[in-house]
């Protein structure tokens, strides 16, 4: 009897949200949504219990494609904003590169908050789909949406090339706080992959 | 003797048969390394021998699988040369690189139970006793040696991603200087030394500094690694300083093996036949936790941590009128650090067991640090809130995260302890959830059968799974007789190949007509080919007459769902 009961009451809980196309698109919404607010730092509509639970039942529910182009949409949308602010900020050299990588560290941060949301998709949709992970995703997007993209580019560039020929002229301890950014550029640029690294820092040299 | 094999020879040059029914022998003859996974996952058994006596490492190794090989190797498949079976894949191993990767794994203890080893991680993670952990390698063995261990134990040269997210060890101990970072539960829960020292004299220490000289550091990080991972590695010169340590801290059962082993040392030379014998089995000694008594292992320590948890949970409801100074008393004594509210029930729990078993419960609680306020009454806490879910759920839960097994479960929590462990990626629990719940599929009737596949298929339980399928293919004819599997036809996404695809090759190579696996009425096909379809070439007939049911079946299913909207 009570089995009975169990089967029909159970059976069809999940059904209603995989059933009804306004919740999916609710969910996703609430996940592109908190995309946004992350990468704008508002975490006052980020609750990250809730939004894991929305991303968990779109995915349970076979509806992992649409959240995961959802949140590479969303990603990189919010990666573009980034960099027309970049490109606007400040002149070459020194303020340039503490922007840059003042932007780059939101980014992985926001990256990694994603991450935690959608966590679920990236244990199991994203390995048995072969995607790329989130956090691959976005090392990618940075990658070729930033520091590859043409404006950027020359730029950093530039701006390498001016703090290491200061940095030789005044001493490396002449001013305090410039080796660390060119340090942090080169662990940027490790991090989105070895030949990005080399690209980058051979590049001045053999120009010179 | 060398010889270098190109990478691509290792590749076969024609694809991978499939083999979507068969047991771990076969596939992993076949290599069909998915297929194995799934097996694996369902905990079959890696040393299992066939009727010819043969383990599946061995028709691994005579096919000269080199992927299906490592797989059952790390899921802790035998294959030192001195035993039968070990012996056996040597000799059978297709070429030299098998044989490598068999000799690899020589050395390598069997893999941990779910508990060691994620308590194990949590331990390692802190920098500290990684740092620790990879200088006592570089000392032991070879540098090359030393990285393929630590790979072993689960980190790369750079892991910054789990090192940045680790739980915070409350004490740390410094020994000559080096420090030991660990967890004031862990060894409250496995040494009654401890548990009195951090109730008195260490109460509110952060660390705590030895100067004794008897005391090794060695010998201290060998203890705590115990306590956490259950097995005990030591380098066998370390021996007596490892005594006197589980004699202090009053591990006996311990300190007993330990001495056994140390008079067994001194004895050895005479004993040993070969000289080879003793240089290789003297560096290093291994105890597993199994050798300990049940009550002295891990799962029970930390059963007896939780047990003092619930019932500190369940005084929260009905006892508010005990003093608070005795309530704080007995909350000092369970040394819970997090707080989980499941509908108006409280739960102490262990920040450490929560997070090092779920990565869930990981990001949950460091994400939560900015607001940690204790807005539960006068808790000082940390608190969490579980939703959508039943308090025995979660007792259950709990009980599977800090013991590793779950006993007693009601069959009417099996459907939402599956959703827990998907949701919270406890993917283990799902298995031992399914253990607990397939003797009660013997009888039940054929639509909550079908209820059944359908959940299995939602939360990938491919063990209850593959039973329903397995039901539902040898009667099939009972099934299409009952309204709930025809409902359920609709439901379920249609089969994905063409006919050509399918059927015209079943076991030919490269006859994958769906590379992603997963579609239940391929795989229902699947098995009632195998179980009713005729032979060889008749085969084909057979399975267009299956579709032409199925078809049937939905046509019939579409016509009840329009009167019942009719009706209804």
């Amino acid at each position: 009897m009570s089995a009975r009961h169990q089967f029909s009451a159970a059976a069809f809980r999940w059904q209603e949200t995989d059933g009804n196309p306004d919740v999916v698109a609710g969910n996703c919404k609430a996940v592109t949504n908190a995309v946004r607010d992350i990468y704008a730092q508002d975490m006052t509509n980020v609750i990250f219990g809730d939004l894991y639970r929305r991303a968990y039942s779109l995915v349970l529910h076979k509806r992992g494609e649409e959240l995961y182009s959802a949140v590479e949409a969303a990603m990189a949308s919010e990666v573009q904003a980034l960099v027309g602010s970049l490109a606007v900020a400040g002149p070459s050299g020194q303020s340039f590169l503490r922007e840059l990588l003042a932007t780059w560290r939101r980014h992985t941060a926001a990256v990694s908050a994603i991450r935690d949301i959608v966590m679920y998709m990236d244990r199991t949709f994203v390995p048995a789909t072969g995607r790329t992970p989130v956090r691959e995703l976005g090392l990618g997007l940075w990658r070729d949406g930033v520091v590859r993209s043409g404006r950027i580019r020359l730029r950093l560039v530039e701006a390498v090339r001016l703090e290491k020929a200061r940095q030789e002229e005044d001493g490396v301890v002449g001013v305090p706080g410039s080796g660390d950014l060119v340090a942090g550029v080169t662990e940027m640029l490790t991090e989105l992959g070895a030949d990005v690294c080399h690209e980058f820092m051979e590049a001045p040299t053999v120009s010179s | 003797m060398e010889i270098d094999l190109d990478p691509e020879d290792l590749h076969p040059t024609v694809p991978l048969r499939k083999v979507p029914g068969g047991d771990i022998f076969e596939a992993a003859r076949a290599g069909d390394c998915a297929r194995l996974a799934l097996l694996l996952e369902a905990g079959a058994n890696v040393n299992a021998r066939d009727r010819w006596d043969s383990v599946p490492l061995y028709y691994a190794c005579l096919a000269g699988h080199a992927d299906a090989a490592r797989m059952l190797l790390q899921a802790g498949a035998v294959c030192a040369e001195r035993t039968f079976d070990g012996d056996r894949c040597h000799y059978a191993a297709l070429n030299l690189d098998l044989r490598r990767l068999l000799k690899s794994f020589e050395a390598r203890p069997p893999p941990l139970a779910p508990l060691p080893a994620a308590l194990r991680a949590a331990f390692l993670a802190c920098p500290a006793n990684r740092a620790a952990f990879l200088d006592m390698m570089l000392q032991g063995s070879a540098t090359a040696e030393a990285a393929a261990l630590a790979e072993a134990a689960g980190f790369g040269p750079t892991d910054a991603a789990s090192a940045a997210r680790l739980v915070p060890p409350d004490i740390t101990f410094y020994v000559g200087g080096k420090p030991i970072e660990a967890h004031r539960v862990i060894l409250c829960a496995r040494s009654p030394f401890f548990e009195k020292k951090f109730k008195t004299d260490w109460k509110d220490r952060k660390e705590v500094r030895f100067s004794e000289k008897k005391l090794s550091f060695t010998a201290l990080y060998n203890l705590i690694h115990f306590f956490y991972a259950d097995r005990l590695e030591a380098p066998v010169d370390d021996m007596e300083g490892l005594s006197i340590i589980c004699k202090v801290c009053k591990c006996e059962e311990l300190h007993r093996l330990v001495d056994k082993e140390i008079v067994h040392h001194r004895f050895a030379p005479y004993k040993a036949t070969r000289k080879l014998d003793l240089m290789e089995s003297q560096t290093r000694f291994v105890l597993q936790g199994q050798s300990l008594p049940p009550e002295d292992r891990l799962p029970s320590a930390l059963q007896r941590v939780l047990h003092s948890c619930l019932a500190n949970s369940r005084q929260e409801d009905y006892c508010n009128s005990v003093p608070n100074e005795m309530r704080r008393n007995s909350y000092d004594a369970d040394r819970a650090d997090l707080i989980v509210k499941v509908d108006e029930r409280v739960f102490r729990c262990h920040q450490v067991i929560l997070a090092s078993r779920s990565e869930y419960f990981k990001a949950r609680i460091s994400r939560s640090v900015g607001f940690l306020e204790g807005n539960n009454e006068s808790l000082d806490l940390p608190c969490l809130e579980a939703h959508d879910m039943s308090v025995e759920a979660f007792e259950k839960m709990l009980e599977y995260m800090y013991t590793d097994k779950v006993e007693h479960m009601d069959p009417i929590l099996a459907e939402e302890l599956f959703d827990v462990a998907s949701r919270y990626l406890l993917f283990p629990l799902k298995r031992v959830v399914a253990d607990l719940l397939l003797p009660n599929l013997v009888h039940v009737s054929p639509a909550e059968l079908c209820h059944w596949l359908m959940l299995s298929d939602i939360y990938g339980v491919m063990k209850i799974r593959e039973y329903c399928l397995d039901i539902i293919a040898c009667n099939f004819e009972t099934f299409a007789h009952t309204r709930e599997f025809r409902a359920l036809l609709l439901t379920l996404p249609p089969p994905s190949a063409t006919d050509a695809l399918r059927t015209t090759h079943p076991s030919a190579p490269g006859a994958t007509g769906n590379s992603e696996q997963g579609n239940v009425l391929d795989d229902l096909r699947e098995k009632w080919l195998e179980a009713e379809a005729a032979e060889l070439d008749k085969r084909d007939q057979s399975a267009a007459q299956f579709d032409k049911r199925l078809e049937l079946l939905m046509f019939v299913a579409e016509r009840e769902a329009d009167d019942d909207d009719h009706t209804g």
